[in-house]
């Protein structure tokens, strides 16, 4: 009866040790009121503006915040995510270079405690960021291309400058455009490179296609500041009146240059609802609260010359 | 304290241990989406037409019903029927009817469709479809629910398609001015700029009298 007795007692105890480890499992320290911004480049103004954005909105719920560029590397990003696990940081607001590259930094965070909230682009990876903000690029594309097939008249040769490869949005944009502009056997593509989202390349690229395939009457472009480069080859070589470029973005000079008709349409994405998202979220994080949708896509309207007085650069009036 | 109590401690403690280390709990959402990646996008899309999408039809909503109190109260009939994705200005809601077709055009049908002393034109897409509405008309599909959002895409397109050959075309073959029909379809409306007088529907059931 004794050892019974014993034996009920020490259950009891190890049961309450195991409980508290379990508790103690989901308990965390405090960690300082301080973001970190991670961002692919700052080598592009639409970037610049989803980081300056999110620091702003961190600033103004009371967190310090610094922002981190990546330089559309992952290296680079790594070295980024390394030093802001060993310097207190409270939260990341990431956009990620790579899809399937930048997951291995997400998880590092995730295991040092640190909650990730992506903007714009996703991670492949589920259960490691927080939540992702994400821009619904496949159908602005589809929004985008439906328009480009009525201009164009359904018909004629044109061309496609694609992002950053390894992107998501590169391959989304490219996907949700084709899935509309391929139903029409008369509209051809007659060239399709990847100008990595740069402006300067994308004029470099546009030149060199121009010098192939002299009669094109389209371009998509897989974002604003290659559509501003192509735009600039098409001047050079005298063609901006008969060619008709397609962005995808809705940048501030893009926004300018469809009210100039110099630019047809670009699809507006909408980054300060993005970055302030991903703040008030972390925010949210940070006094308390754990669940979060995953995944919340970000819808991306057309902007033409019929609609463009409702909006500036990076959003609506 | 003597060997029978450290004995006992030990056992213990290596018992819970184990037991510590052997339950999992997961979410049922992480489940949902271990059987979408299994099945790939496509297969996902299929099964979700037979299994989910095709019994939800019974839930539409009468569309003088819908019609009237979007024109009374916008706000609530958006609220009250709809399905919205992440954040845009897009709801989906899911319309029924009943009525007679007075015209047969390249891209739509227009039905008249009678409730009481009260007619209303309805249009029905039969042209090609690119949007998202079959995908988010339940709010059974979420982004989340996928690792890449292109398999989030991919089911769109695939319920795209299986509209497309199953209801559009086979319809598009048999209407003619005069005939009779049940139809249910799919809405897309922008909840900025509501026009109560122009709804159009993607026809998802056409069942002809």
């Amino acid at each position: 009866m004794k050892k019974i007795t014993r034996l009920s007692f020490l259950l009891v105890l190890c049961s309450c040790f195991i409980f508290s480890a379990c508790n103690n499992a989901g308990g965390e320290k405090k960690k300082a009121k301080k973001m970190a911004i991670v961002v692919s480049t700052l080598n592009n103004p639409w970037f610049v503006f989803l980081a300056e954005t999110a620091a702003a909105k961190a600033k103004a719920l009371g967190y310090e915040t610094k922002i981190f560029d990546s330089q559309n590397n992952t290296a680079t990003e790594t070295d980024n995510f390394e030093n802001i696990l060993v310097s207190d940081y409270c939260a990341i607001l990431f956009n990620p270079t790579d899809a399937d590259g930048s997951v291995a930094n997400v998880k590092k965070a995730k295991e040092a405690g640190v909650p990730v909230f992506c903007m714009d682009r996703e991670i492949n990876a589920k259960g490691l960021a927080t939540s992702q903000i994400l821009s619904d690029g496949y159908s602005g594309s589809v929004e985008i291309a439906k328009y480009f097939v009525e201009v164009l008249n359904k018909k004629g040769t044109y061309v496609e400058l694609l992002g950053i490869t390894g992107d998501n949005n590169t391959k989304a944009r490219s996907a949700g455009f084709h899935s509309v502009v391929d139903n029409y056997p008369e509209l051809k593509m007659v060239a399709q490179q990847s100008a990595d989202f740069d402006r300067n390349k994308g004029m470099e690229v546009m030149e060199s296609m121009l010098q192939a395939h002299p009669d094109i009457t389209g371009v998509f472009c897989g974002n604003d500041a290659m559509a501003m480069g192509a735009y600039q080859a098409l001047v050079g070589a005298g063609k901006e009146k008969t060619v008709k470029v397609f962005g995808f973005d809705g940048a501030d000079d893009a926004v300018k240059s469809i009210k100039e008709n110099k630019l047809v349409a670009t699809g507006m994405q909408f980054p300060k609802v993005m970055a302030e998202k991903a703040a008030q979220f972390a925010d949210e994080y940070y006094n308390g609260k754990r669940e979060f949708a995953e995944k919340i896509p970000v819808a991306v309207e057309l902007v033409t010359a019929k609609n463009v007085d409702n909006y500036i650069g990076y959003g609506k009036k | 304290m003597n060997k029978a109590w450290i004995k006992y401690i030990v056992l213990i403690a290596v018992a819970g241990l184990l037991a510590y280390n052997s339950v999992y709990i997961k979410k049922l959402d992480t489940k949902k989406e271990a059987v979408s990646t299994k099945l790939g996008p496509e297969q996902f899309g299929q099964n979700f037409w037979t299994t989910q999408f095709t019994p939800y039809l019974d839930s539409a909503v009468e569309i003088h019903v819908f019609m009237q109190q979007l024109k009374a109260d916008s706000k609530k009939a958006i609220t009250e029927y709809s399905k919205t994705q992440g954040i845009g200005s897009t709801a989906n809601i899911l319309l029924k009817g009943e009525g007679v077709i007075t015209a047969v055009n390249d891209d739509n049908v227009i039905v008249s469709v009678k409730s009481g002393d009260n007619t209303m034109n309805v249009k029905l897409n039969t042209g090609i479809y690119f949007g998202n509405a079959v995908r988010d008309v339940t709010g059974k599909i979420s982004m989340g629910d996928f690792t890449n959002t292109m398999d989030y895409n991919t089911v769109s397109s695939t319920l795209n398609k299986i509209v497309q050959t199953q209801i559009v075309q086979p319809f598009k073959t048999k209407a003619t001015k005069s005939a009779i029909l049940q139809f249910v379809g799919c809405a897309e409306i922008n909840i900025e700029q509501i026009n109560a007088d122009n709804i159009q529907l993607l026809p998802v059931q056409i069942k002809f009298k």
